[in-house]
C-alpha cells in the first residue's frame, strides 16, 4: 500500500478539517456512505477551493444549490457510514495520487479534487462540473503545468479589447465606459469626414481655449453632430490635424455604464471621480458626451436631484480648464434641460450645426458611397443619390438631411444585402430608382410616390387628369376644369411663391352634386390619401381647440391636435373639411395661416408642414337662397333649375372675411345635377352593382325607361345624386339579394319599368 | 466559445455552449436465485443491509425465490458499489460465498 503521502496529508489540519466538513454533509443529507457530491460540497466551502470560479462568483452558489437539492431527493439511510472509506473513496484516493504523482506534488490541490470529481463517471458531481464548464483535458494540463485552473469567464470582455484598453491606459475600471474614438478611426472602422470643416476648425479652436475648453453642438436631429466629432477623430488619425491637436484622444462615455450597477453608496461618485481623474491626467484627452440631455441629472439619487448629480460633479471641473469636453445635445433638448441648468449652461461654448445644403449632402453621399458599398455590396451611382436627396427633400420635409438621405440609402442597402446572392458575387447589383422610391413611400407612409424618371415626378397624374376626374365625377366639367387648372399651376412650380399649399379651394353648390365626390377622387387619382373632418363637429369655441390640441394644463395637452396630427402622420393628402361655413369663426383664422404660410403650430408648440397638401373646403352657403329665387322667378318648380352663380358668390363673401377669401386659390361653384347627369351617375353606380353581382354568377342589365325613371325620382327629393343610392338599394338591391338567397332564379335579370314601378324581370 | 470580433460592426459574439443538466444513471442492485443459500439468510440480508423492513424482506426473498433473479435496490453508482461491498462483508460473515449479488446500470438491458 503507497498511500503515506496522502495518509499525511488526512492527519494534517488541513485534511482533518476536509474529512470532517465531508462526514458532516454525510450525516446531514443520511447518505448511506461517502458519494462525490459530499466531497464537492465540501471543496465549495473551503475559500481556498474556489480559485476556478474567480470570474464569475455566482455560479458557486448555483452548484452548491443543486447539488445539495440532488442529495436531498434522495431516500434517507438507516445506516449511515461516515467515514471515507468504501470502493469509491479508495478509488478517489487512488485517482487524487496518480495525478499528485505526476504533477509532482505531495499535497493534494483543490484543482487535483476537481479533476478527480470529474473522473467519477455516472455521478452527479461529475455532471454539474461539466455543465458549469469544467474540461478534464483543460484542467489536466493546468495541473501538470502547475497554473491555476481558471474557468472561462462567459462575461469578460474579449481578450483583444482588453488589449486595446491597455494600449490606451485606460484603467481596467472605466474600460467599459470610454469608447476612444480616435483609435476606432485608426482601425479603419469610422466613416470619414467629408465636408464640416469650418465646424471641425470651430470646434478645435474652444478645445484650445484656456478655460471652458468645452464646445456643445447644437443642431436639429440628424444633421450631424455627432458625425462632427467622429470626423475631428478622423482627422486626428490621419494627422490632418494642427501640431497641437496631434495626441488628440477622444474618449466618448457610455453613459448609461456609468450607472448601470452601481449598488452601493458613493459608488456612482467614485465612478465619476475615477473618469474625470482619467480625463484630466492628460491634457490631450477630450470626453465626449453625445446626447448631453441624457447625462443631466443622471446621479445616485435618481434623474433630476441636485446632490451629487453627474453634472454637478464636472460644473468645477469644466470651469477651471482642467476637464475638456465635447457635449453634443438637439435644440429642443438644450432648451429643455441644459439651459435650464444655467450654470451649467454658461460654462459651454455652443456651436451650431446646420444642415447641409443638397449639393453638400451629394457631396457627404458620395463620399459615404463606397462604405456602404462594403457593407452592403451595391452600388449607388450618383444620379441615384441625387434622387434619394431631391424625393426625401420632398416627402419627408420633417426630418434633416443628411440623416434621412442616408437612412434611405441604408434601407436599400439592407434589402440587398439581405437577400444577396453569393453566386453573383462577382458583379455587384446597382441600387435602382425603384428601390429609393419603394424605400422613400414607406419611410414617408405613402401607399405610392410618384416613380416618374428624372424631375418630372411632380407632374405624374397631371397629364390626364381632367380626363380621368371627367370619367368618375358626372356633369361638374367647370369645376373640375377648375381644379384641374389650379393645381397644374400650382404643381409645375409657376407660382411665384409657392408658401403655402399646394392649392386651396373651396366648392360651393347645392348637397349631393359631387363636391366630397371630386375630392374624394382626386385623391385616389393622384394616389395620395384622403383626411375629411366633418367641419360641424368644430361649431363651438371648444371644440376649436381639438383642431391644434388642448392648452396646457388641460386634459388631452399630450395629444396633440387631431388636424395636426393627421397630416403630420401623413404629410401628402388631400385634406377634404366638409361644411367649413358651418365651424366656429376661430377655425376660419386658424385656417388663415394654413393657406398663406402652409404651417400650423399645435398647442405644444410642434409645427406641421402643410405644404404638400391639397386642402378642399365644401359647403353650401348661398345654394338655398339662390335655388329660391331662381324658382320665385318662375322658371318651373324644378328645384334642380340653375342656381345664379352670383348669388352664391354674394353670400360667400357675406359668409366668409376677405383675407379668407383673399387666400383661396378657386373658388369653384358646382352647378346643380340635370336629368342627363344623374341617369349617368345612375348608370355608374348600376355598372358598379351588376359587377359585384357578376362575382357571383349573376347577370343584370337595366332598361332605359327604368333608369330615367330612377333618376327623375331621386331628382324630385332635392338632394343632387344621393337618394339615387338609396332607390337603387331599396329597389335593387335588395330584391337582387332575395333572389339570390332563394335559388331559384335565373342567372340572367333585367331591371325594367312595369306599371310605373321598377322590377326585377327574369330572362 | 469563439471570441470572433465582427469588424464590419464592433460587436464580440460570444458563443456559449451548454449542456443540458441531466439526472446521473443510477444503478441496480440485482440478487440471484440458487439453491444454496438459505431464505432466512437473503431476509437477513435484505434488512441489514438494504434496509428491508421484515415483511417486504419475505415476500422480496420469495419473489427472488420463485424466479431467476430480481432488483433488490437501485442506488446511484457510489452508493450501489458500497452497498455490495458491505453486503459482500455480510456474505463472508454469515458463511454464504454462493450467494450471488451484481451492480447493472438502472433501465438497461435485461440481466443474464
Amino acid at each position: 500500500m503507497k498511500k503515506p503521502l496522502l495518509h499525511q496529508w488526512l492527519a494534517t489540519l488541513e485534511g482533518k478539517k476536509f474529512a470532517s466538513i465531508c462526514s458532516e454533509y454525510i450525516l446531514a443529507f443520511r447518505s448511506p456512505c461517502i458519494m462525490p457530491e459530499h466531497i464537492l460540497l465540501t471543496l465549495l466551502e473551503d475559500e481556498n477551493a474556489l480559485e476556478p470560479f474567480a470570474t464569475c462568483m455566482p455560479v458557486i452558489d448555483d452548484i452548491s444549490y443543486r447539488t445539495r437539492d440532488y442529495l436531498s431527493q434522495l431516500p434517507l439511510a438507516r445506516h449511515i457510514c461516515d467515514e471515507m472509506t468504501g470502493e469509491f473513496a479508495q478509488r478517489f484516493w487512488d485517482r487524487i495520487r496518480a495525478i499528485g504523482e505526476e504533477a509532482g506534488l505531495q499535497n493534494p490541490t483543490s484543482d487535483m479534487f476537481y479533476y478527480v470529481l470529474l473522473q467519477e463517471d455516472d455521478s452527479f458531481a461529475q455532471e454539474i462540473l461539466r455543465h458549469y464548464g469544467f474540461v478534464l483535458e483543460d484542467l489536466h494540463s493546468a495541473i501538470v503545468k502547475g497554473v491555476p485552473y481558471h474557468l472561462a469567464d462567459l462575461n469578460a470582455p474579449a481578450p483583444k479589447k482588453d488589449g486595446e484598453a491597455a494600449q490606451n491606459g485606460v484603467p481596467e475600471e472605466l474600460a467599459s465606459l470610454l469608447i476612444e474614438l480616435v483609435q476606432v478611426a485608426k482601425d479603419g472602422k469610422m466613416d470619414p469626414l467629408i465636408g464640416r470643416r469650418k465646424e471641425v476648425e470651430e470646434l478645435m479652436q474652444t478645445l484650445n481655449r484656456k478655460k471652458k475648453s468645452a464646445p456643445v453642438l447644437l443642431g436639429a436631429p440628424g444633421v450631424g453632430k455627432t458625425a462632427v466629432v467622429e470626423g475631428l477623430a478622423w482627422l486626428v488619425s490621419r494627422g490632418e490635424v494642427p501640431p497641437t491637436m496631434a495626441n488628440l484622444r477622444i474618449y466618448a462615455l457610455q453613459t448609461g455604464a456609468l450607472v448601470a450597477g452601481a449598488s452601493l453608496l458613493g459608488e456612482f461618485e467614485q465612478r465619476m471621480q475615477n473618469l474625470l481623474k482619467f480625463i484630466e491626467s492628460s491634457p490631450d484627452n477630450v470626453l465626449f458626451l453625445d446626447e448631453l440631455q441624457g447625462f443631466m441629472g443622471i446621479g445616485p439619487n435618481g434623474p433630476r436631484s441636485e446632490s451629487g448629480s453627474a453634472t454637478n460633479l464636472i460644473k468645477p471641473e469644466i470651469a477651471s480648464g482642467r476637464l475638456r469636453v465635447i457635449a453634443a445635445t438637439t435644440d429642443d433638448d438644450y432648451r429643455k434641460t441644459i439651459a435650464l441648468d444655467k450654470a451649467f449652461a454658461r460654462r459651454f461654448h455652443p456651436i451650431h450645426i446646420l444642415a447641409p445644403s443638397q449639393d453638400e449632402t451629394l457631396e457627404i453621399l458620395l463620399g459615404l458611397e463606397d462604405a456602404y458599398f462594403q457593407y452592403h455590396g451595391v452600388h449607388f451611382p450618383e444620379p441615384l443619390l441625387k434622387r434619394i436627396i431631391s424625393l426625401t427633400e420632398r416627402y419627408i420635409p420633417q426630418r434633416f438631411l443628411p440623416d434621412k438621405a442616408i437612412d434611405i440609402m441604408d434601407v436599400v442597402g439592407a434589402k440587398y444585402r439581405l437577400h444577396r446572392n453569393d453566386s453573383q458575387a462577382n458583379q455587384a447589383p446597382v441600387a435602382t430608382d425603384a428601390d429609393v422610391e419603394e424605400a422613400v413611400s414607406k419611410a414617408a407612409n405613402l401607399p405610392s410616390i410618384p416613380s416618374a424618371q428624372g424631375e418630372n415626378d411632380d407632374f405624374a397624374g397631371l397629364a390626364n387628369l381632367e380626363e380621368r376626374l371627367k370619367a368618375v365625377v358626372f356633369g361638374q366639367e367647370n369645376a373640375i376644369r377648375e381644379v384641374a387648372r389650379a393645381i397644374r399651376i400650382a404643381k409645375c412650380g409657376l407660382l411665384s411663391e409657392r408658401a403655402g399649399t399646394i392649392g386651396n379651394f373651396f366648392f360651393s353648390g347645392p348637397s349631393g352634386v359631387g363636391k366630397t365626390e371630386l375630392a374624394r377622387q382626386l385623391a385616389s387619382v393622384l394616389e395620395v390619401k384622403l383626411i375629411r373632418f366633418d367641419m360641424s363637429e368644430y361649431s363651438t369655441e371648444q371644440m376649436v381647440t381639438r383642431f391644434v390640441g388642448s392648452a396646457p394644463g388641460l386634459v388631452g395637452y399630450d395629444e396633440g391636435g387631431q388636424l395636426t396630427n393627421a397630416v403630420r402622420d401623413c404629410p401628402h393628402c388631400v385634406l377634404l373639411l366638409d361644411e367649413v361655413e358651418k365651424a366656429h369663426y376661430l377655425v376660419h383664422s386658424l385656417l388663415l395661416q394654413v393657406m398663406d404660410n402652409g404651417t400650423l403650430t399645435d398647442s405644444r408648440g410642434i409645427q406641421t408642414d402643410f405644404h404638400n397638401v391639397i386642402l378642399i373646403m365644401t359647403g353650401n352657403v348661398g345654394c338655398t337662397e339662390a335655388s329660391a329665387k331662381s324658382s320665385r322667378l318662375g322658371f318651373g318648380t324644378s328645384p334642380n333649375a340653375p342656381v345664379d352663380p352670383d348669388i352664391i358668390a354674394a353670400q360667400f363673401r357675406r359668409a366668409f372675411s376677405p383675407e379668407f377669401r383673399a387666400r383661396l386659390t378657386a373658388h369653384v361653384i358646382f352647378s346643380p345635377l340635370g336629368l342627363p347627369e344623374v341617369e349617368h351617375i345612375v348608370e355608374a353606380k348600376f355598372a358598379r352593382l351588376a359587377k359585384l353581382a357578376k362575382s357571383r354568377n349573376f347577370h343584370i342589365t337595366m332598361s332605359p325607361e327604368a333608369r330615367t325613371d330612377i333618376a327623375q325620382r331621386a331628382m324630385a327629393q332635392n338632394q343632387g345624386a344621393r337618394p339615387v343610392d338609396r332607390i337603387l338599394e331599396q329597389e335593387v338591391t335588395s330584391v337582387l339579394a332575395q333572389l339570390m338567397v332563394d335559388g331559384k332564379s335565373r342567372r340572367t335579370l333585367t331591371v325594367v319599368l312595369q306599371d310605373g314601378k321598377v322590377v326585377l324581370q327574369q330572362g | 466559445m469563439a471570441n470572433q470580433p465582427n469588424h464590419t460592426t464592433k460587436v464580440t459574439t460570444t458563443v456559449r455552449t451548454e449542456r443540458e443538466l441531466r439526472p446521473p444513471q443510477m444503478y441496480d442492485v440485482v440478487l440471484y436465485n440458487d439453491n444454496v443459500t438459505t431464505m432466512e439468510f437473503v431476509v437477513a440480508l435484505l434488512m441489514t443491509v438494504f434496509e428491508y423492513d421484515r415483511e417486504a424482506a419475505v415476500s422480496k426473498m420469495l419473489q427472488i425465490h420463485h424466479s431467476t433473479s430480481q432488483v433488490i435496490a437501485t442506488y446511484p453508482k457510489t452508493v450501489a458499489e458500497y452497498k455490495k461491498q458491505e453486503a459482500e462483508a455480510f456474505k463472508t460473515e454469515w458463511g454464504y460465498p454462493y450467494c450471488r449479488l451484481e451492480i447493472v446500470p438502472h433501465g438497461g438491458e435485461a440481466h443474464p
